[in-house]
């Protein structure tokens, strides 16, 4: 079964051709780079040790995220982790959560079909500490820099992963906090629009749409759509020109 | 300081999930050029510095300029309006006045508008290199010279022969856009009392020196590890990182450094 990461099908960012190399493979790949990765992972886990450590021991967020340790960041690196822990501390503020036991897993969910399965990350995962219903059920993301205009994509991505028809999703970076609910309109328009896409990359494997998704594309060096003279070929241009 | 971090070419940006392959613009150049420290926290680290995640006046003013200007080119009736062009015709007075000023600049009596905010990018295959940059403004000119124009709402050099920018976009305009003749760039200052341009018609000396920079710097950054700071008055005065690293020459770097010790 061909497996689509989710991060790498935005349907904002598609690209019949980029699909097409993504469902020729067997397995998917990251499209995070490593540096970003890195702190991004010590600031979910210390968030994620600091709600254990809240259930288990009935105290505080704020008391729980204190002496969280940082270790193998560049200083620079720690600034920021301490900045997005306070940010996150003040973001959920008094309320309590229950640290969902797939935080920090990847998920796979297969499509109806069965043609594709979806797989995906979910760093943290909370529910209210008062109610376990489906609809409660919380996605937090933290990072590093204030997220795109539309995030309907990922957010009722991460829906589909959880097998929930709602979702409160909770978004933290350095300086704002944005908090939405996804229903099951947007995880609908989801599931269609991936669908659209995979069939038209099946049907039109070489239909090329350049764009800033270029940049992550792994089939980017042999791709018709980018112009790719070499130098010597532009200069001769100028000099019949001049 | 000298970090030894996990920066293996191959798995972060600016280097692509392509394998080995590299992406440059001009802001990654400069900043690599001007403090190599930089360049690992803002472009391999994804780090944002302490005010680029505030939409800041100067800046959302500076892109409220383009789209007015862009606004203007698809509706050149209105091209000299006195009000902003959105719906409402109310536009920040400030972004309007620098309209106003292009409006003396612009080529458009001479010119066709070709397009404008174009990404452009060129692959250059045998190098595993992608240049990449966006244009404000293309015109094409009668005598078929292309021209690409960029907007300046804050310092603008007087002349472009060493500007960094200029020759990428030169060399972005000469590789990557379907043109047959001459390419020049032309940065129009809107900022000041006096509105004036400053332009370099390319050579094939200017599109060599470009080609060079970017392959220079490209292999500069393939073998960088260390990405040591370079810290400097100039540099660390206007660098958004300067509150938390610990080698900046202002206040916060030396605040930031007794902290941690």
């Amino acid at each position: 079964m061909i497996t689509l990461a989710l991060g790498q099908v935005r349907i904002d960012a598609m690209c019949h051709r980029r699909l097409a190399s993504m469902l020729s493979e067997d397995r998917p790949r990251s499209s995070s780079s490593d540096g970003a990765f890195r702190l991004n992972n010590a600031v979910n886990e210390a968030i994620r040790a600091a709600h254990t450590v809240v259930q288990q021991h009935n105290v505080a967020f704020d008391e729980a995220v204190i002496n969280t340790p940082a270790s193998g960041l560049a200083v620079e690196e720690r600034y920021v982790f301490g900045q997005l822990l306070d940010q996150y501390t003040e973001a959920i503020g008094a309320r309590r959560y229950a640290l969902d036991s797939r935080s920090g897993t990847t998920l796979r969910r297969p499509s109806a079909s069965g043609a594709f399965q979806l797989t995906g990350r979910l760093d943290l995962v909370v529910r209210t500490a008062d109610d376990c219903d489906d609809a409660t059920l919380a996605v937090h993301r933290v990072q590093m820099s204030a997220p795109p205009d539309n995030t309907t994509w990922a957010d009722a991505g991460a829906a589909v992963l959880l097998s929930v028809g709602r979702l409160r999703t909770v978004r933290i970076w350095k300086g704002g906090v944005d908090e939405r609910i996804v229903d099951e309109t947007d995880i609908r328009r989801f599931r269609d629009e991936l669908h659209d896409a995979i069939d038209t990359a099946r049907a039109r494997p070489d239909e090329t749409n350049p764009g800033w998704w270029c940049t992550n594309c792994r089939v980017a060096l042999r791709c018709p759509a980018l112009a790719s003279d070499p130098f010597e070929r532009v200069l001769s241009r100028l000099a019949d020109a001049t | 300081m000298k970090q030894e971090l996990n920066t293996d070419p191959s798995l972060g940006d600016p280097f692509s999930i392509a394998p080995g392959m590299l992406v440059l613009n001009v802001s990654r150049i400069r900043d690599f050029e001007e403090c190599p420290r930089r360049f690992l926290l803002r472009h391999v680290l994804h780090l944002a510095g302490d005010d680029e995640n505030i939409d800041d006046a100067s800046a959302s003013a500076g892109r409220q300029v383009h789209e007015e200007l862009r606004a203007r080119h698809q509706s050149p009736a209105r091209h000299d309006d006195t009000v902003s062009v959105d719906d409402e015709g109310t536009g920040d007075p400030w972004v309007v006045a620098r309209a106003r000023a292009h409006a003396v600049l612009c080529p458009r009596a001479h010119a066709d508008y070709v397009g404008g905010e174009v990404d452009v990018r060129w692959l250059i295959a045998r190098k595993n290199l992608l240049v990449t940059g966006r244009v404000d403004a293309i015109w094409r000119h009668l005598d078929g010279t292309l021209e690409v124009r960029d907007y300046k709402t804050g310092t603008c050099p007087d002349s472009l022969e060493d500007d960094v920018g200029a020759a990428l976009y030169l060399l972005l305009a000469a590789a990557a856009l379907p043109h047959r003749g001459r390419v020049r760039v032309t940065y129009e200052s809107l900022a000041g009392e006096q509105p004036r341009t400053a332009s370099l018609d390319a050579t094939a000396a200017h599109l060599r020196r470009a080609y060079e920079l970017v392959i220079g710097a490209a292999e500069r950054i393939r073998v960088e590890k260390a990405f040591v700071a370079r810290p400097s008055a100039t540099t660390c005065v206007r660098c958004s990182f300067s509150g938390m690293c610990p080698h900046a020459t202002t206040t916060a770097g030396v605040e930031h450094e007794r902290r941690q010790t």
